[in-house]
């Protein structure tokens, strides 16, 4: 037991061997009993990862744009039926005012001249 | 404890008479072994393409328990840490069958290695101790195992990673 112990310890580490993942220095890994870096697919599929993350960057621009002019569009939309309203509020006060008085004047007249001609008839 | 204290006083309240065979007194017995061991691990991807290496010195801290009624089934647990280019820590369950010739028990068993930090490294483990017996106390012990590891983080994929391992060591029974 004891030369097997010592035959094993003595059987040294090839370099760049491996037969576990902790047998590898840090950034590699055990694959195929060799210690290597991170497989290339794994890139490719980064890749594949960056290039989908672009797109939704583009995309997120594209709409981000279109959000603005959307809402630059509502808010002038907004801003012009607002300031309509608003500019069509002190105007129509005075002018239903004016119309009402209007009309009211012209109905103490009519009843002045109906009074007037029921005198007349009187007369 | 009563039980025992019981059994204690009636087999020395008997003792006077003749002929009179020992009591066993029923009793949880332990032991602690301390070893270190290495050996050979073999990593294989499949086909021709396999390496042997020297498996990471590791040390061991077991605890064993048995009834004395029933000596030839003994469990436990160790832990094992691995000491050798890395530093991990893992916990061992075992179930072993003990034969005691003399001053030697022989204990073939079975165990679950299960290395837990920093990384994951599991998979079953066949062993044979040879304990022999020093004294009432201590007494020298070697192991040889087989383990076959498929499981954990720190195995390559598509890839299995068996060791034969011996160690040496003391136990202590208490």
């Amino acid at each position: 037991m004891a030369l097997a112990l010592a035959a094993a310890l003595s059987a040294g580490c090839e370099e760049g061997r491996c037969v576990r993942h902790s047998d590898c220095v840090s950034p590699l890994i055990c694959l195929a009993t060799a210690c290597v870096p991170v497989p290339t697919d794994a890139d490719a599929d980064a890749a594949v990862d960056a290039t989908a993350d672009t797109g939704a960057t583009a995309d997120v621009a594209r709409d981000t744009a279109s959000d603005v002019a959307g809402d630059a569009a509502s808010d002038i939309v907004v801003d012009a039926s607002a300031d309509a309203a608003a500019d069509a509020a002190p105007d129509a006060a005075p002018d239903a005012a004016a119309d009402a008085a209007a009309d009211a004047a012209k109905d103490v007249t009519d009843v002045t001249d109906a009074s007037d001609a029921d005198l007349d008839a009187a007369d | 404890m009563a039980f025992a204290a019981t059994a204690l006083l009636s087999t020395s309240s008997v003792s006077a008479q003749p002929a009179q065979t020992p009591t066993l007194i029923p009793a949880q017995m332990h032991s602690i072994t301390l070893t270190g061991g290495s050996g050979l691990s073999m990593g294989s991807a499949g086909g021709n393409d396999a390496y042997v290496t020297h498996t990471p010195v590791f040390l061991d801290a077991a605890w064993r328990t048995w009834h004395n009624t029933m000596p030839q089934w003994v469990y436990g647990f160790s832990m094992r840490a691995e000491v050798d280019g890395r530093t991990s820590i893992g916990i061992v369950p075992r179930f072993e069958f003990s034969r005691t010739v003399g001053r030697v028990s022989l204990r073939p068993g079975i165990a679950g290695v299960i290395f837990f930090a920093p990384y994951e490294l599991i998979g079953p483990e066949a062993s044979f101790t040879v304990d022999f017996r020093l004294g009432s106390v201590v007494s020298l012990v070697g192991t040889m195992a087989l383990d076959v590891f498929f499981l954990g983080s720190d195995v390559p994929p598509k890839s299995a990673i068996f060791a034969f391992n011996g160690a040496l060591g003391v136990a202590i029974h208490l």
